[in-house]
């Protein structure tokens, strides 16, 4: 029997359509995976399916959660049915949990809402306890009296699970579960959710953009593009043999592990960066303790880590945006001057942030030239074209202003800026985790390319092992501030000896199930 | 350059109060700027003779005050005083505090906390107080009064601006370019100015509405601009002698002029917020 059947659904806002002529069912025990890319109307499926679009939204086609209509359920029917029949995770634990309520309101909630006679909070505390161990959360009955700011991100979602599983709903929707957290926590939560299905036979819809977590997780995956479903398959048999050719593109952007060749890098007795013995504390904690780190002269250097590692502040450091108590950072042979700064390229994460709202694409990628240079205004607008075709984006979006490019374009804007005046070294911080993969490899290529063309050195910050092999030549792992192993891709990567470089490569699925389905193996081991 | 680009909302008129606003603001202008030239009236030379007329008597549709001039064509060439003392005080103390502001934000640490100390301290001091002095010390005349009006409200929008400035800051824009060697002032005058542009124009048509109230006061109390020029505070000031004498056409017509300018930018004001609110920033 189906927990959620949706057939044949059609949302849109206006004239803008969202979702376009889907069909899904789950069935007890099932995990169903919708995978596509932002604005793909993923999410839009899921909030639709517990009747929560916002009244703009125009709906049609049938949605049965649990045998009943959703379109058609009054208010007290979708609110018996929420949390009842299905349960909902969020991406943002830390936004899907009340910041003012205890852990233990907040699950005791989600039963009391359920009871046939509603009792006080307190009351449901043992089921609390058990649902908190169920899981996974360790020392539980010490947690209830916390809040949420007092627990990890992974713990925070644990408790956003025990939530969605209170009221032993048949059907979990999970959006995105795993997105805003580290890959070692997003196992660990991918265990859960199967361990659920496994046990207590919940079927599962589960929305994202990841791939590899399809690979892991997933019986049956439905590809979705601008609301339509492309293509519908078991998880063994999209990853061996995709039909569509969407399916195809998707799989192929997904970097992985030693798919680029590394040659051997000759060693450096030059450098553009080098770190030594950096140490920074907030508030008297350490947060990056004794690192030493050098950059060479066109050399490609990786940075990786999760969370709270420490590897943002580090590249702070050397961007002399953050001053470190102890050690010295060293910028081309020197401190960093105004002089030094020309010759210095930046690009950050977040591309809506990175670009000036009020200035057009010229004025921003012409800005370094302006400071350091006095070349004419004619000058400055052949040298911007010449960018603008070397990060491939047309001639057309040079008067337009950032919120009228999208994320892809900002990214290679702010490239073009980097890169301007020919830097001898780029600083990255993590510039492409907020793309969707397609466009994630369109501007690794591009980045690989402008390397090609200025020889920069790079110091190349990302939590995904994947894009750093595909880009570096030599890695550097950063645990708690501390590092943990350092050197050339093709070792630390491939035969790492570091216990912790090892759990952090088996975390990170990749989009093959057969080879997920080892490495489980491999890791519980 | 920066352009402000206006929200097609508010261009279209669907915030009825702020095109209301608009509409009135604009017949006032246009009736203290143009006004005199339809409308022809002795306001130099004094009438002992046709004193206190009421409305309708001996051709003053408004009648006359106590030294015989004509109300209407008085209250044209008072609300050209008011309204270009109001605005230049207006703009210049949002200039004033633009600038403050965001150097504060920006700079941060003891800069911003000498900046913003010196306005706090300012605001602990009633504008009021700081005017008195200021009107006694100087001659009054539109540019003195636009410069000390200017010079006593800039706090407010300083404020504003440090707040707008410190989160600005922080954004990646500004970090990337800093990074790439941009100085303190490319910063400030380049970026964070022109991303604050909505707020400080929504804070400055506060600040002429505030203004222009302001000069009411100074002029109520007497230290206005000196006669034969006059302004609306300064009508008001000459005529609260005669209330008592039913003489209401001296007291309403400089009276409904203050509050409905001020409310009608008041109007506009909210509706420039409103509009530029609901573009948000992307």
């Amino acid at each position: 029997m189906s927990v959620l059947e949706i057939t044949d659904l059609r949302v849109s806002y206006g004239t803008a359509v969202a979702v376009d002529g889907l069909s899904v069912t789950v069935a007890r025990g099932e995990i169903v995976a919708l995978v596509g890319e932002s604005g793909s109307g993923k999410s839009t499926v899921a909030l639709a399916a517990l009747g929560l679009l916002p009244r703009s939204a125009h709906v049609d086609g049938t949605i049965t959660v649990a045998g009943k209509n959703v379109r058609e359920a009054t208010g007290e029917e979708l609110r018996q049915l929420r949390g009842r029949d299905a349960g909902m995770v969020f991406q943002e634990p830390m936004t899907a949990l009340n910041p003012l309520h205890t852990i233990e309101f907040q699950v005791a909630e989600a039963i009391r809402n359920h009871d046939p006679e509603p009792r006080r909070h307190k009351h449901y505390r043992d089921r609390c306890v058990q649902l908190l161990e169920r899981v996974g959360v360790p020392d539980a009955s010490k947690r209830l009296k916390q809040y949420p700011h007092q627990l990890s991100g992974g713990l925070r979602q644990r408790a956003l699970i025990a939530i969605a599983i209170a009221a032993g709903p048949g059907l979990i929707l999970a959006d995105e579960p795993t997105t805003s957290l580290d890959v070692t926590v997003q196992q660990q939560i991918l265990d859960l959710l199967r361990d659920i299905r496994d046990t207590e036979g919940t079927g599962t819809l589960l929305i994202t953009h990841n791939l590899g977590v399809v690979a892991d997780i997933a019986d049956r995956v439905l590809v979705l593009r601008n609301g339509k479903v492309v293509e519908e398959a078991d998880t063994d048999a999209l990853f061996a043999n995709p039909r569509h050719a969407y399916t195809r593109q998707l799989l192929a952007a997904v970097p992985r592990l030693g798919d680029t060749p590394h040659d051997e890098e000759p060693e450096r007795d030059r450098t553009v960066l080098a770190l030594r013995d950096i140490t920074v504390e907030y508030h008297g904690r350490k947060v990056v303790d004794g690192v030493s780190l050098s950059v060479g002269p066109g050399e490609f250097v990786g940075l990786v880590g999760e969370s709270g590692s420490g590897k943002t502040t580090l590249a702070q450091c050397a961007l002399g945006l953050v001053t470190p108590r102890g050690g010295t950072v060293d910028v081309f042979g020197g401190k960093l001057t105004h002089k030094a700064r020309r010759r210095l390229g930046v690009v950050f994460q977040d591309p809506a942030s990175s670009l000036d709202p009020t200035k057009t694409v010229e004025q921003t990628i012409a800005e370094p030239m302006v400071i350091h240079t006095r070349t004419s205004r004619a000058e400055r607008r052949r040298r911007v074209r010449e960018l603008m075709d070397a990060v491939e984006l047309p001639q057309a979006l040079l008067d337009r202003r950032g919120h009228e490019l999208s994320g892809g374009q900002r990214q290679r804007v702010g490239l073009a800026r980097a890169v301007v005046l020919g830097p001898d070294l780029l600083i990255a911080d993590e510039p492409t985790s907020a793309l969707d993969v397609s466009v994630q490899a369109a501007v690794l290529d591009v980045l690989e390319r402008l390397h090609q063309e200025f020889g920069f050195g790079c110091l190349f910050i990302s939590h995904d092992l994947a894009v750093v092999d595909r880009v570096c030549s030599r890695v550097a792992v950063l645990r708690g501030g501390q590092l943990v192993e350092q050197g050339p891709c093709a070792t630390v990567l491939h035969t790492p000896e570091h216990p912790y470089t090892r759990a952090l490569l088996l975390a990170s699925p990749v989009p093959d199930p057969a080879a997920q389905r080892d490495r489980r193996r491999l890791a519980t081991a | 350059m920066t352009t402000i680009a206006l929200p097609t909302r508010f261009a279209v008129g669907s915030n009825r109060l702020a095109t209301a606003g608009a509409v009135i603001l604009g017949l006032v202008v246009l009736f203290c700027l143009a006004g005199p030239l339809a409308y022809h009236s002795d306001q130099v030379h004094t009438a002992l003779d046709a004193a206190r007329l009421s409305p309708g008597q001996q051709g003053h549709p408004l009648g006359t005050d106590d030294l015989g001039y004509d109300v209407l064509g008085r209250l044209m060439v008072a609300g050209r005083t008011s309204l270009a003392i109001g605005v230049l005080a207006g703009l210049l103390a949002t200039a004033i505090g633009a600038v403050w502001g965001a150097l504060a934000g920006y700079a941060g640490g003891w800069l911003d906390a000498v900046l913003m100390r010196i306005v706090d301290t300012g605001v602990a001091i009633p504008a009021l107080f700081l005017l008195l002095v200021a009107a006694t010390l100087v001659t009054p005349s539109i540019p003195v009064l636009s410069l000390v009006i200017g010079g006593v409200s800039w706090l407010v929008p300083a404020r504003l601006m440090r707040a707008e400035a410190a989160t600005l800051r922080e954004r990646d824009f500004v970090k990337a370019i800093t990074v790439m060697g941009a100085g303190r002032l490319r910063v400030v005058f380049g970026h964070l100015l022109p991303n604050a542009v909505g707020t400080l124009v929504v804070a400055g048509t506060f600040q002429i509405a505030d203004a222009i109230l302001l000069v009411a006061y100074v002029s109520f109390l007497g230290l206005g601009v000196p006669p034969p020029a006059t302004d609306w505070g300064a009508m008001l000031s000459k005529s609260i002698t005669y209330t008592y004498d039913g003489a209401w056409w001296l007291i309403l017509p400089p009276g409904i002029a203050i509050v409905l300018v001020v409310c009608a930018i008041n109007f506009v004001g909210d509706g420039l917020r409103d509009a530029f609110a609901a573009r948000g920033r992307a």
